[in-house]
């Protein structure tokens, strides 16, 4: 049926009432239009290539779901239809990432990638969704090198991948974690959550039994300033696994939550600060940022950073600060901070930047931190770049509008 | 040369028009959009150049089921009651108004309006937003013969649609959605959705396709992305629009495109800065630089991606080129103020002319041109947006530009 609009009456709307029309409030309002983006620090992109010189890392293969910071190298793995496992080199006079391997018979390193130095770098595969699927790998990938800087006549060398062994025949690998000090790998495989161990040197692979006999576990696992390696099971129940004894076992601490949402309880990103000894963690079902002091038991949530729920990145920067992204997939993250010193939470919104190109970015699953301060976020969306965000040296923010 | 400029008259709110495209019954659908005022909704129109009159067709607000005061009651002259946000309205098509061979019109509505009460839409900060976020891009299906609204849906939810094709053969729309820059592909048969996934940051403004239903668009480089609906694949390829040589090819996306008539190529044109024409030939992927559609704008000083747009891409019966362009300031406001031009290129010597300054005969000047369809050989009707008032602008082409063996224009099944 047609409109009738011969006798509508048409209030005037808001914006256009002369009343309100000049008014610096409106003019205010209309500048909060362009707040949603992060106005503090700085946001950088780094394609998955050799910037002007290669392909990146194609669309649908460039997820990056894995980020572990090396001495030298930035390393990152992706998922998708393939998986990438990438170097980055944040040296001014190197910038560059190079697409180290492309392991067949693989689709994704989520959460999986540990650097140990002197030992290498490790990768733990997986293809979720992939009938007949042999089983992840634990690989091994050299750390490459690079002969002169990458602006004139420069050559990398490339690295040597070679393969620990599968874990769990027919299983992915959900995780992989290093422990230095022991020289091992932990991770769990991604049906059963069982947790397995890799010798870095002998390269024997052991297992452990699984986390959660329900088989509902988060496929994260983090390493304790107590050397415990830690888990989180039904109802967001923190298991412990003790590599001296062999055993897991229940500690006791159930990760925070809304009330009546135990049920869905899991962790979707947690990082460890090494100075305090302090783990943060990042729920999926709600969003929340909690923290948890395995050394006293206690966990205290620290509140909700973003409107939205499921953390999917953390990380400690140099600065002392808590980073991460929390966003559904589908929809839009936003970059948050909690700063301990302050107490302050704080939503800083949805990352873009100006240059390597200019570029929104709406998903993210994976951080890592940099030892001069940047904070590196895996973009995971069909075209993915490595974010590099530099926090404010001396706080404050630069008008969102000019 | 006779220009008219017909005014949304019944839409006091109206402020841009942004799809425009013809019907198997030769007449002209267009959008009277409301993005810059609290609360305003989209109308789609109907113009028949031949009796010069303008029809009211449907409030697509209220035929989709998102009113502006979301069903929350009458409204005031202030906008809403504190406490009760709204979402952002469904207030514009952008490129997204396709109509099939049996006339009916597939239409997805765009964000950018307000909601009552408010004075902008940010969809970064709201995209989740259970009591404020945009609904998304609502789907209608509208028999333009019968004038009945057939079925509703959503295309895109929380996100707008920017540009729409149709594939009659498959019964499918590809769509590009705002502002996740998602490629879309949706089953008219079955009503779904499928999610193909990113393309970029900017929107290109159309998605268009060839004579065996690929689906094509670009990157915000200007990279030619096909679609192929029998693999299903989204493909990046290297053929790469042309731009100018002072820039690196970014915003450099695909703003319109047509068909050569007698030819399975398409001509099109950039969104960008200095946009320059191309020539697309899909079954050899050859991309033919046709030239900048403004010459000489050097790339110095700062200048608008608006100041020197070019749109309105339409062919006249003779096989030749009509086009528009912008000519703002350097420091032109986010619309220019200056009539734009109407040009002509010939395609085979690129010799482009100037047909005439886009002023109507009571004075107004029309200073960008969206889209652009030729019914006859002497109708020209343009899709406007200034600053100042909403409407089309009707041209009667005359001398050499009505004459040709191209009475009409190969049917456009893309936005």
């Amino acid at each position: 049926m047609r409109p009738d609009l011969d006798g509508r009456e048409w209030p005037v709307p808001l914006n256009l009432d002369p009343r309100y029309k000049d008014s610096p409030l409106m003019a205010r309002l209309y500048q909060a239009r362009w707040e949603g983006l992060v106005s503090e620090g700085y946001v950088a992109v780094r394609e998955l290539a050799i910037r002007g010189s290669s392909r990146a890392i194609p669309p649908g293969e460039c997820a990056i779901t894995s980020l572990a910071m090396g001495e030298r190298w930035l390393f990152g793995a992706t998922s998708g239809r393939r998986t990438h496992i990438f170097a980055y080199c944040p040296l001014p006079a190197h910038e560059v990432v190079l697409d180290l391997a492309a392991p067949e018979g693989h689709t994704s390193v989520r959460h999986a990638l540990a650097w140990l130095p002197g030992l290498g770098l490790f990768a733990g595969t997986s293809a979720p969704g992939q009938a007949a699927y042999a089983g992840g790998e634990v690989l091994k990938v050299q750390a490459p090198r690079l002969i002169g800087s990458v602006i004139q006549e420069w050559n990398p060398v490339p690295p040597a991948v070679g393969s620990l062994g599968v874990p769990a025949k027919g299983q992915g690998v959900a995780c992989l974690i290093g422990d230095l000090s022991r020289g091992r790998l932990y991770g769990l495989t991604d049906r059963t959550g069982t947790l397995f161990s890799v010798d870095a040197q002998s390269e024997a692979i052991s297992t452990h039994g699984v986390l959660d006999e329900l088989g509902r576990f988060s496929p994260e696992l983090i390493l304790g300033p107590d050397g415990m390696v830690y888990g989180c099971g039904t109802c967001g129940r923190l298991m412990r696994f003790d590599p001296a004894a062999g055993g897991i076992e229940e500690t006791g601490m159930e990760l925070p939550r809304m009330a009546g949402r135990g049920q869905y309880s899991e962790v979707g990103a947690w990082t460890l600060d090494c100075e305090t000894g302090l783990i943060y963690a990042g729920d999926v079902a709600d969003g929340l940022l909690s923290v948890l002091d395995v050394r006293s038991g206690e966990t205290r949530t620290l509140g909700k950073p973003t409107a939205q729920p499921h953390v999917r990145a953390l990380t400690v920067a140099a600065d002392g600060c808590v980073y991460g992204v929390a966003g559904l997939r589908g929809t839009i993250g936003h970059l948050f901070r909690y700063n301990a010193r302050t107490g302050e939470l704080r939503d800083l919104g949805v990352m873009a930047a100006g240059a390597d190109r200019r570029w929104y970015g709406y998903e993210f699953d994976c951080a890592a931190a940099g030892p001069d301060g940047r904070v590196y976020f895996g973009e995971s969306d069909r075209i993915s770049h490595l974010f590099v965000y530099f926090p404010p040296v001396f706080g404050g923010a630069i008008g969102a509008t000019a | 040369m006779k220009i008219r400029f017909i005014p949304f008259e019944k839409l006091p709110y109206a402020d841009t028009c942004w799809s425009l495209i013809e019907g198997p019954d030769e007449r002209a659908y267009v959008a009277a959009c409301c993005e810059r005022s609290s609360g305003g909704t989209v109308f789609v129109l109907r113009y028949d150049p031949r009796t010069e009159e303008l029809e009211y067709l449907l409030d697509v607000a209220e035929a989709v089921g998102c009113p502006p005061d979301d069903g929350r009651g009458a409204l005031d002259s202030t906008g809403a009651v504190p406490n009760h946000p709204r979402r952002a309205t469904q207030c514009k098509i952008h490129y997204s108004m396709v109509i099939g061979d049996d006339g009916v019109m597939y239409g997805a509505t765009h964000l950018s309006g307000p909601a009552v009460g408010e004075v902008s839409y940010n969809p970064w900060a709201t995209f989740d937003d259970p009591l404020r976020s945009f609904v998304g891009a609502r789907l209608f299906a509208y028999d333009t013969r019968t004038e009945k609204v057939l079925w509703t849906d959503t295309l895109i939810p929380h996100e707008g649609c920017r540009c729409v094709a149709l594939d009659q053969e498959r019964r499918s729309l590809y769509a590009v959605g705002y502002p996740r820059d998602h490629f879309y592909v949706y089953d008219l048969g079955a009503r779904t959705r499928r999610d193909v996934g990113r393309i970029g940051s900017v929107n290109p403004q159309a998605v268009w396709l060839d004579s065996r239903n690929r689906a094509y668009t670009t990157d915000d480089y200007g990279r030619v992305v096909v679609y192929d609906p029998e693999r299903e694949e989204l493909t990046t390829t290297d053929a790469k629009a042309p731009h100018a040589p002072y820039q690196d090819g970014w915003h450099n996306m695909v703003y319109d495109v047509v068909q050569v008539p007698g030819s399975d190529d398409v001509v099109g044109v950039n969104w960008n800065v200095d946009p320059y024409l191309f020539r697309l030939s899909p079954s050899t992927g050859t991309m033919t630089d046709l030239g900048p559609a403004t010459p000489g704008i050097g790339g110095s000083g700062v200048r608008g991606v608006n100041t020197n747009h070019a749109g309105g891409l339409v062919f006249t019966a003779g096989g030749e080129l009509l086009f528009a362009v912008s000519r703002g300031d350097d420091y032109g406001d986010i619309l220019p103020h200056a009539p734009a031009a109407l040009n002509v290129m010939n395609l085979e010597t690129r010799r482009v002319r100037e047909v005439c300054e886009l002023v109507d005969e009571q004075g107004v000047v029309i200073p960008y041109i969206s889209r652009a369809v030729r019914i006859g050989r002497e109708h020209l009707v343009l899709g406007t947006v200034s600053r100042t008032m909403a409407g089309i602008a009707h041209v009667v082409l005359d001398g050499e530009l009505a004459e040709g063996p191209w009475q009409g224009t190969p049917r456009r099944y893309w936005g």
